[in-house]
């Protein structure tokens, strides 16, 4: 994909992603962050969280996959902007999604595509997203 | 002045007025726990299930961006410190843990990165944080506490300048 025949509105298509307990404490594992409400559920109670949760590194990785599952492997994240409404918890369904836009040209020529995303489960947006990616291709 | 772990992360308490005295104070510059590389990238990935060729294929990742990149997502991940070390490592945290504040809970709220150059195994990164603001305390459903805003500049080990963050994270007490 080069920029070349998107359109605004465009869906992303959509990732759906089984948040079991395994995959919390992998991602913590993964990503080295120990912050207890991402592996213990007792504290995550004491946050006023059902159970332990996933961290920021998560959503944004999920969001991250999903602007390059579409984008292409060229294509290069510019800017990722998140902002996060509800805990993912271990036993959700997280699903990623999101539409073109914005698209521009940047000053050295790169097509620009701007996107909206949003990650949601059973309780409604976790995490709201604004993405950029640099398209492939000669100035 | 008292700080606090039970959260599994180091934070710094006192008042609204300790933290603010801190605003402007760009931190020391950090070096990454480690240098990016691959095995690290492939189990992140594994996560969400990312096949980005990027991360898992030298030949494409070689052609196309000069090396197997990290995911952006672990951007703050290389800079975590090793959680235990033979000569006893220090625990280093942001600059959002570190500014004095009545908060011993933290969460995460917004985070808004751009990358300028691809980041590279073999890259040792290096962080440096500014505290920008500190809000009023706010109360929200799951405490009250404060909003504090920081901005983060990466570096790659040749000086350049590979990304920049403005993170807002919520320092909170849950209700008694």
């Amino acid at each position: 994909m080069t920029g070349e025949g998107i359109s605004l509105g465009d869906s992303l298509g959509e990732i759906v992603i089984a948040v079991t307990y395994a995959r919390v404490i992998r991602n913590v594992a993964a990503g080295r962050d120990f912050m207890r409400g991402h592996h213990e559920p007792a504290f995550a109670r004491e946050q006023g969280i059902a159970t332990i949760y996933v961290n920021t590194f998560f959503h944004q990785a999920l969001i991250d996959r999903l602007m390059t599952d579409w984008g292409g492997r060229r294509a290069f994240i510019a800017r990722r902007k998140i902002m996060m409404r509800l805990p993912i918890c271990a036993g959700d369904t997280a699903t990623a999604s999101g539409r073109v836009v914005g698209l521009r040209t940047h000053a050295d020529g790169h097509r620009l595509v701007d996107l909206e995303m949003a990650i949601r489960n059973a309780a409604g947006v976790c995490c709201e997203a604004l993405g950029t990616l640099a398209m492939p291709g000669e100035p | 002045m008292e700080s606090d772990s039970s959260s599994g992360l180091s934070l710094r308490l006192g008042t609204l007025e300790e933290g603010r005295a801190l605003i402007g104070v760009v931190g020391p510059t950090r070096p990454a726990a480690m240098a990016v590389n691959a095995p690290f990238i492939r189990y992140f990935c594994g996560v969400v299930e990312d096949a980005n060729p990027g991360y898992w294929s030298d030949d494409f990742a070689n052609a196309q961006w000069g090396g197997v990149i990290s995911p952006p997502a672990m951007l703050h991940s290389w800079a975590i410190p090793l959680p235990w070390e033979p000569a006893g490592g220090q625990p280093v945290t942001s600059i959002s843990m570190q500014a004095p504040l009545p908060g011993d809970k933290p969460i995460n709220v917004s985070s808004d990165a751009e990358f300028f150059e691809p980041i590279r195994v073999g890259d040792l990164l290096n962080y440096t944080e500014t505290l920008l603001s500190i809000s009023e305390e706010k109360v929200t459903r799951i405490g009250a506490g404060h909003f504090v805003e920081t901005a983060l500049e990466v570096r790659r080990q040749d000086g350049a300048l590979v990304a920049r963050v403005t993170n807002v994270l919520f320092r909170y007490r849950s209700p008694a």
